[in-house]
């Protein structure tokens, strides 16, 4: 295994480090985008020990920093961040290709890395396939008050289920607490009843369902992998749980891990993302 | 300059502001390298490899590069938390001519007992790890026994060299023993300064709120510039 560390992109400002294998095989590239502002090597390292180990199996790995993130030069034009974000992925895409042969590429994202990752999918088909963690496949400004309130909801409803459904003193705040009762105890019901989407789909996460039908179609795969008890999750099952479901499309599979946080913190956590997203890697098509 | 940055969780939440450093330092005519050591950032290793002694000998390797690239013999260091205290155990074999501690970590023991008890904060639901583990899990980093013992030992108020001939020691947001330490290397020779700033206390920011205290950059590089 190699490590390199690049400047690329138009005006050579955008860094980043190359893993390369031993030997190559046949599998696509991956590229590891920032999760908010936390540069190139990820929260908790995350990212180093993907590429890392995603490189014992094969692939080459990039993990770069965008435009005034990490190492990177802030950018000198006034493209708004989701098509700078994009655009520059793209160039990771093609400096990939100049110099390192790659084809195809699967781009992996956590948190807000997600959203680019879905984007450039959709915009370039050069991406095959996206491993999505604690994803959140639309601009959070744009989603509704009442949802996301309903996320909230729903999340402490499920939070009470799981880890106080027998404290007697969680249940009497429960009552005397801020949050939406209705809401929570209609979370509740749906449980038992098993009725959990909103209806109708909001525009956003409907045209989101879309675009993952197309994407599938084409063949692109999708690895969700979500921690149990994120408001993301939540926000997932609200919306796209119910169509993805609906879809049957044998490339998306779907992921939960419990006990962790939205950054996979504990130490077996990151070791089991990292062994998910490899396996998952290691069995994509030639 | 040869900027040293903290490590394990700290790093993540410090980079973007080291970097502000080394720009603003190199817009002051200092050319500055940041360099991640063994087991951190980009660098070789797993962090469960890092030593005391391994990141000595990283900074010496870091200040052979600089002079390398730039060809000129004086170097001067900057440090934060653990990164600071390395700069200062490192300092007394260059006795460079100058060197800021920003947050220094001055005793190992009360920086493990720190990171420990935040690590119970934040996650409170992580099991304790058994003792035959090697390494126990702070905030996301595997932290070994090696490391943990090699910590313990670290006690800046018992070092006997000189580390720099001027020091800047600069805590922002919290205290840590900084003044202590000022006295202490004044006892051993050294023209030392210690400024106390109100500006947040980075190390400990979660990572997805970083950020950059411009009000210590603006002190380090002014100083820089003065000695």
């Amino acid at each position: 295994m190699h490590e390199e560390a690049i400047a690329f992109g138009k005006t050579g400002s955008l860094i980043g480090v190359v893993t390369s294998p031993a030997s190559s095989g046949r599998l696509p590239a991956a590229i590891l985008l920032n999760a908010g502002i936390v540069h190139r090597v990820g929260p908790n390292r995350l990212h180093v020990r993907m590429a890392r180990a995603l490189a014992e199996r094969g692939a080459t790995v990039l993990r770069f920093d965008h435009s005034g993130i990490g190492d990177s030069a802030p950018r000198a034009d006034a493209l708004p961040f989701g098509k700078s974000s994009v655009a520059e992925v793209r160039e990771a895409m093609d400096w990939l290709s100049a110099r390192k042969g790659c084809t195809r590429f699967v781009l992996i994202g956590l948190c807000s890395g997600t959203l680019t990752a879905f984007r450039t999918a959709c915009e370039d088909n050069r991406v095959v396939g996206a491993v999505l963690l604690n994803a959140l496949l639309e601009d959070p400004a744009t989603i509704g008050e009442n949802v996301v309130a309903e996320v909230v909801s729903r999340k402490v409803a499920r939070s009470y289920l799981r880890d106080k459904a027998w404290d007697r003193q969680s249940w009497a705040k429960f009552f005397r607490g801020a949050a939406s009762y209705r809401r929570i105890l209609e979370v509740l019901l749906a449980r038992v009843t098993g009725w959990l989407a909103v209806r109708p789909l909001p525009a956003g996460a409907a045209e989101v369902a879309r675009q993952l039908a197309r994407l599938t179609d084409q063949g692109r795969e999708l690895l969700f992998v979500y921690s149990e008890g994120t408001g993301v999750l939540e926000y997932f099952r609200l919306t796209l749980a119910r169509p993805i479901r609906r879809l049957r499309r044998r490339q998306i599979m779907i992921q939960f891990l419990s006990g962790t946080d939205h950054n996979f913190t504990g130490l077996r956590h990151q070791a089991r993302v990292v062994q998910i997203a490899s396996d998952w890697f290691s069995q994509l098509a030639p | 300059m040869l900027l040293c940055y903290p490590m394990g969780h700290e790093y993540i939440a410090c980079h973007r502001a080291l970097r502000q450093l080394a720009v603003r330092l190199a817009q002051a005519g200092f050319p500055a390298l940041r360099f991640d050591f063994y087991g951190s950032g980009d660098s070789a290793g797993q962090p469960e490899e890092g030593s005391i002694d391994g990141w000595l000998r990283d900074v010496t390797h870091a200040i052979l590069e600089l002079r390398a690239r730039h060809g000129r013999a004086e170097v001067r260091l900057a440090g934060l938390r653990l990164g600071a205290t390395l700069a200062l155990l490192h300092g007394a074999q260059t006795d460079a001519r100058a060197m800021v501690l920003w947050n220094p970590v001055v005793s190992g023991r009360a920086y493990l007992e720190e990171l420990i008890a935040m690590q119970k904060q934040r996650f409170p639901d992580e099991p304790a790890t058994p003792a035959l583990e090697a390494f126990q899990g702070i905030l996301g980093f595997p932290l070994s026994h090696t490391l943990r013992a090699e910590l313990e030992q670290i006690d800046l108020l018992q070092t006997r060299e000189r580390p720099a001939r001027h020091v800047l020691i600069v805590e922002s947001g919290q205290e840590g023993g900084g003044s202590a330490l000022e006295r202490h290397l004044r006892e051993l020779g050294v023209d030392v300064h210690y400024r106390f700033l109100d500006a947040p206390a980075i190390w400990r920011e979660l990572p997805d709120q970083v950020v950059v205290p411009t009000a210590v950059i603006q002190l380090v590089v002014s100083w820089m510039k003065q000695v």
